[in-house]
């Protein structure tokens, strides 16, 4: 089952106030209960004898101690619209009891204080349906639930004192989306009056933190050529134009040497930062020349600086115009680091490392370019929209931009640095096949485009899968819960876009959704959510034992396998 | 936020600013001819300054630099403060941080005037007040040869603790309000502040406050994510276990809340732990609803001390609201709007309706869904205004002439609202204006009607106290009464569909003029710190009309001019600090002091010079 989480208009239920926490909207949409449709009752009626119910009952216990959970609040949604059907909550003995239910597949979600709130047996952003049937034990569940774990830690500054309203971000490592490991962002807190953070509901897995501040005493003066200031003013002006360099964990401002913290579930960890004050630089960034007749002539440029490869903390730094008739403005208290400059108006991007300069050139000789696409569908039909194209940095870092295709089939990335990129196209969260990209250098099939020193032209061809495969993973000759499925593509280095994976459901059934038309093998792993499944070495060893399957444009909606998928131990 | 809502406190601020303005304009146009003699290039300076209103605008930095010294002290605890940044605004601007004995230095300042700040993380709270809230920045007169300046910081309080679940869960996730006391128009008012939720290990804290007095409420199962949902279903269960809300440490209704008083620099710890209980059902069903539009309803659950409970509700399409609740009282308000489909025809009759009703029940150990909740159209109330002594021609009523008018002579005012306004806010102090999170906030407006006429907009029944405002130049706010009663005494009350007795409200217009002169005392224009004064009118007669005051600097403006003062008596005061006063509260009145008495004659043009400074 596949659990891609889409909002859905909220009926039915009424709360007096905005909802509050993360944990709550994931709950929010997890539940959104839609009014039972008119055509229900029709339903119904065309099926005069009452269905059969069948139980859905378990026990909630804690994932680590296994100890039994009371007070648990468990909701049934319907899987098709995840409906609310029913709530309730365990006992002192962690037992619980739904009423009984029609055939058919049920989403089971627990959420406990303390505990991570999730769907039966989740794992990253899939789960196991509870299946009920003819032959489905579901008076038995065992539903093992999370402890969240917490990272929290004291920032201080230069003079020891806590360091209020710093910004701390927290990147898990993650395998998920078919690109192989790399660092995403989990959390983002900010410390209190006594320096403090606290950073909950984490997952296991290893994090980096980082931690970013601006002195709150600095001050960063812009002086013109007519302000002599004397030298004991001055002295007292340097004093405090200083700034924090980013820190990471445990106290470095060398990205390469943050260290990994590996959370397990439950985890405390304290993770305390010292923050040390350098003096802050001066950048000039050379402007491209405005078009006056947009709105926009007058924005500033604005710089964000980088961290783990995730460009969205914007630097508040003061800025000033250079001399009248120049193309230049200049920015005080920027501290060392790596750093993105955006211009708006033209639109400009350019990538600074303050340890090799202090000029960012917008104008000439920019160091990003523009990426032109034009899209087009295999079968010749008109591309679905949205259209949401991304440029992946095909490298550990796993840099991500992303353009909507306008209504005329094409696409356009303003800035691009030069580098390798791995092209991936998505209709609302589901992924298009990359069948081949032409530029004036020649056709590829590998997915991927080469930004050199200008602009660059592509056309994309893409394919859409709409074919859902299901199956049964058995064990034994038995149905297997909560198993990794994976549709490998023939060419896995190549085609990260063709990928598609499922957890198995109670009874051992599986759907892998929107599968474009290729060669493939299923495989099936026990246990397997920790592989980096994406990578075609870690995954080979387990094709042998897949089953292969071809999919076509005949192959229509759904696609049902005749022989079940052998689950393979990890 | 209801958008109405910002008018009448607005209008507050505008008034005192007014007052300030209308005398200092005199003042500084008399500089800027005398300066504008000696040196034209000045004079444009002085006009920058005023703009961003950076620098005082007597005299412009001028003379020999001059090196600043000073030490900063923590008020509380009278110690010196290290690294505290002492700032110069203006230009140029510069700034020094305190060493560890407090003191600092700081070089090349030209002589003249300028205006300092101190800033240090954890201290200078900014203080909740009735005006305008201002931060410490005096001005001072930097000379060669001045006096060590005294500067000092109060610090901020905090208050944090734990919860804990009786039954060794986590309490995760438990919200928690932080509720201040606030004086708004002359009365006691409590104010929603921060929310939190607790982690993991059930802290909380709440920090950066300032000297004053709090509550604590905490709503366990308020959006917490943990609790069962609400369900009109048929076969919904009847009752549930969870957390019911409750003021620190253990109290059900507000007044019997703890009062958490804090003041120099207090860190107080409130730890609690919450035992679980019994919710029941409820379902409240809406009547009175007219067939045709769809009707937008919000309901509002309040204690009975008008606090917003947070408790999720279940509603379906017919109506019926349900929620679990555990035993206690409560009111359950509702308004319904009709919703506007496509595109709107103002003034259309359905688009303008709306339904009012309140709900008084109890829960008591077991279920109750047979609750009905009737909603009746409502009605605005009629305001009759009366100008005594009748003017030759009344004064026009239309706000766009009004701003026209007036935009030359006061170029800074941009007012153009209404030249009238009244105000009814709840008299529970928990449902006033300060609750603008949820549905607390029951306050409602006068609107003026195409024609000109006031009415009051209909509110949710219950008793409101009533603020008005003259607004007008030249008239003033006379007696306010609805059946009878003044308003200043009594509070008016609105019944079903949201109306009350008509409001009788009388704007004079012999309106009095007073100014205040500095004290002697503080009137030499030596070098150092300078002294501002906070100078405030407080009416011995019954009065609606908002708080007269107005600032009094050192080196600047040692006098200034009220005018359009409704005549009669009041009392005077000078602070050295803004003040939040109580001033419809006896009681408070009383502590305050006998102030200087002046007795303002219909259309007197008055003088005073205060003679002291109040504590």
């Amino acid at each position: 089952m596949i659990t891609m989480i889409t909002a859905q208009n909220s009926h039915g239920v009424y709360k007096t106030k905005s909802l509050r926490s993360a944990a709550i909207v994931f709950l929010a949409i997890l539940l959104t209960p839609i009014l039972a449709p008119a055509q229900q009752p029709a339903r119904r009626a065309a099926a005069p004898t009452p269905a059969k119910l069948y139980p859905i009952a378990g026990t909630v216990t804690d994932s680590v101690t296994g100890e039994l959970l009371s007070q648990t609040t468990l909701t049934l949604c319907r899987i098709s619209t995840r409906d609310m059907l029913q709530t309730t909550m365990t006992g002192a003995d962690g037992r619980f009891e739904l009423a009984p239910m029609p055939a058919g597949k049920y989403a089971l979600v627990a959420s406990r204080r303390g505990y991570i709130t999730n769907e039966f047996d989740a794992h990253e952003e899939f789960s196991s349906a509870i299946v009920t049937g003819d032959g489905q034990d579901t008076e038995h569940i065992p539903f093992r639930l999370n402890p969240g774990a917490m990272i929290r830690g004291f920032v201080t500054d230069d003079a020891g004192e806590p360091l209020e309203g710093a910004t701390v971000l927290l990147m898990r490592r993650t395998k998920s989306g078919g690109l192989g490991e790399h660092l995403v962002k989990s959390i983002q807190g900010t410390t209190d009056d006594t320096g403090l953070f606290e950073l909950w509901d984490l997952v296991p897995g290893a994090y980096f933190l980082a931690a970013t501040a601006n002195p709150w005493f600095a001050t960063h003066p812009f002086h013109s050529a007519d302000e002599a200031a004397n030298d004991e003013a001055s002295a007292d002006e340097a004093a405090l134009d200083v700034a924090y360099p980013v820190t990471y964990y445990p106290g470095t401002t060398d990205e390469a040497a943050a260290a990994p913290i590996q959370i397990a579930s439950g985890d405390r960890v304290q993770a305390d930062m010292a923050m040390h004050a350098v003096p802050a630089m001066h950048i000039t960034v050379h402007m491209a020349e405005a078009n006056p007749a947009q709105q926009d002539a007058n924005l500033r440029p604005a710089i964000r600086q980088t961290i783990f490869g995730n460009q969205d903390f914007p630097v508040s730094a003061p800025a000033q115009p250079g001399p009248p008739g120049s193309d230049l403005m200049e920015f005080a208290g920027i501290a060392p680091g790596r750093y993105t400059v955006e211009q708006w108006n033209p639109h400009r991007l350019a990538e600074l490392d303050t340890a090799q300069s202090q000029q960012v050139y917008l104008s000439a000789g920019s160091p990003a370019y523009s990426v032109d696409i034009k899209l087009r569908m295999a079968d010749g039909t008109v591309h679905p929209t949205p259209l949401n194209l991304i440029l992946v940095s095909d490298d550990a870092i796993r840099r991500q931009i992303s353009a909507y295709a306008t209504d005329k089939s094409a696409a356009r990335f303003d800035a691009v640095p030069p580098g390798k990129w791995i092209v991936l196209a998505e209709n609302r969260s589901v992924p298009l096949a990359v069948v081949s990209i032409q530029t004036s250098a020649g056709a590829t099939t590998d997915g991927r485009i080469v930004v050199h020193d200008s602009r660059l032209s592509a056309t994309v061809t893409l394919a859409q899968g709409k074919t859902g495969i299901e199956g049964f993973a058995k064990k034994n000759g038995k149905g297997e819960a909560g198993v990794m499925i994976v549709l490998v593509p023939k060419d896995p280095a190549a085609s990260p876009d063709l990928f598609r994976r499922d957890q198995s459901d109670s009874d051992g059934s599986f759907l892998l959704r929107d599968a474009a038309p290729g060669e493939y093998r299923i495989v099936a792993i026990e246990d397997g959510w920790g592989l980096d499944w994406a990578r075609p070495e870690i995954i080979s060893p387990y094709l042998k034992g897949g089953t292969p399957v071809t999919v076509t444009g005949q192959s229509g909606a759904s696609m049902q396998l005749t022989i079940p998928v052998a689950v393979q131990p990890r | 936020m209801n958008p109405m809502k910002t008018l009448g406190s607005a209008s507050g601020k505008r008034l005192l600013r007014r007052a300030i303005l209308a005398t200092r304009w005199p003042i500084s146009v008399m500089c800027r001819t005398i300066v504008a003699i000696g040196l034209a290039v000045v004079s444009a300076q002085i006009a920058r300054s005023q703009e961003t209103g950076n620098a005082p605008e007597s005299t412009p930095p001028s003379g020999p630099p001059v090196t600043v010294r000073g030490t900063v002290t923590n008020t509380a605890t009278g110690q010196p403060l290290q690294r505290a940044l002492v700032r110069i605004y203006g230009s140029p601007e510069r700034a020094a941080l305190t060493d560890e004995e407090g003191k600092f230095e700081i070089h090349g300042i030209p002589a003249g005037l300028h205006t300092f700040g101190v800033i240090k993380p954890g201290f200078g709270a900014q203080m909740f007040l009735d005006g305008e809230g201002r931060n410490s920045a005096p001005t001072v007169r930097v000379a060669s040869g001045m006096p060590d300046l005294s500067l000092s910081l109060s610090p901020n309080n905090a208050i944090f603790g734990h919860v804990s679940l009786s039954t060794g869960t986590s309490a995760q996730g438990i919200g928690i309000t932080l509720i201040r006391k606030t004086v708004v128009d002359g009365r006691a008012n409590w104010s929603e502040g921060e929310h939190h939720q607790t982690t993991p290990d059930g802290a909380f804290r709440f920090s950066g406050l300032a000297d004053g007095t709090y509550l604590l409420l905490i709503q366990p199962e308020s959006d917490s994510g943990f609790a069962v949902e609400p369900s009109c279903d048929a076969n919904a269960t009847a009752e549930i276990s969870g957390y019911a809300a409750q003021f620190y440490p253990d109290a059900q209704e507000s007044a019997a809340a703890a009062r958490i008083v804090l003041a120099g620099g207090a860190n107080a710890e409130a730890n609690l732990i919450l035992h679980p209980t019994k919710f029941h059902l409820v379902e409240a069903k809406l009547t009175g609803t007219p067939t045709g539009p769809d009707w937008e309803v919000t309901p509002t659950l309040l204690d009975r001390s008008g606090q917003d409970l947070d408790y999720p509700f279940h509603q379906e399409k017919n109506h019926s609201f349900c929620a679990y609740l555990p035993d206690g009282a409560y009111t359950l308000i509702a308004s319904a709007q009709a919703e506007v489909r496509g595109p709107s025809t103002p003034g259309s009759e359905a688009a303008d309706k709306i339904l009012l009703g309140s709900l008084d029940f109890s829960v008591d150990g077991q279920p109750n869904r047979s609750l009905r909740l009737p909603l009746a159209l409502g009605s605005p109330t009629p305001i009759h205004l009366r100008y005594e002594p009748a003017p030759p021609t009344p004064p026009k009523a239309a706000a766009p002439s009004v701003g026209g008018a007036d935009k030359t002579a006061e170029a800074e005012d941009d007012e153009t609202g209404p030249p009238f306004s009244l105000s009814a806010s709840p008299v529970n102090s928990f449902a006033g204006q300060g609750n603008t999170d949820g549905g607390g906030n029951l306050d409602s407006q006068a609107l003026q009607t195409a024609d000109g006429a006031y009415e009051l907009e209909p509110t949710s029944p219950g008793a409101y106290w009533i603020s008005a405002s003259a607004g007008q130049k030249g008239v003033c706010l006379g007696s306010v009464t609805s059946a009878g009663q003044s308003m200043a005494r009594t509070p008016w009350v609105a019944g079903a569909g949201g109306a009350g007795p008509p409001i009788e409200a009388v704007l004079r217009t012999d309106c009095a003029k007073l100014t205040v002169h500095m004290p002697i005392t503080l009137a030499a224009e030596t070098p150092g710190e300078g002294t501002t004064l906070y100078v405030y009118l407080l009416p011995e007669f019954d009065s609606l009309q908002e708080l007269s005051g107005t600032q009094l600097e050192q080196f600047g403006d040692r006098e200034a001019t009220l005018d359009d003062l409704t005549p009669g008596t009041y009392r005077v005061f000078a602070f050295r600090t803004p003040q939040s006063i109580e001033f419809r509260n006896p009681d408070a009145l009383a502590q305050l002091g006998t102030g200087q008495k002046i007795t303002l004659a219909p259309r007197a043009d008055a003088s005073l010079l205060l003679e002291g400074v109040s504590k």
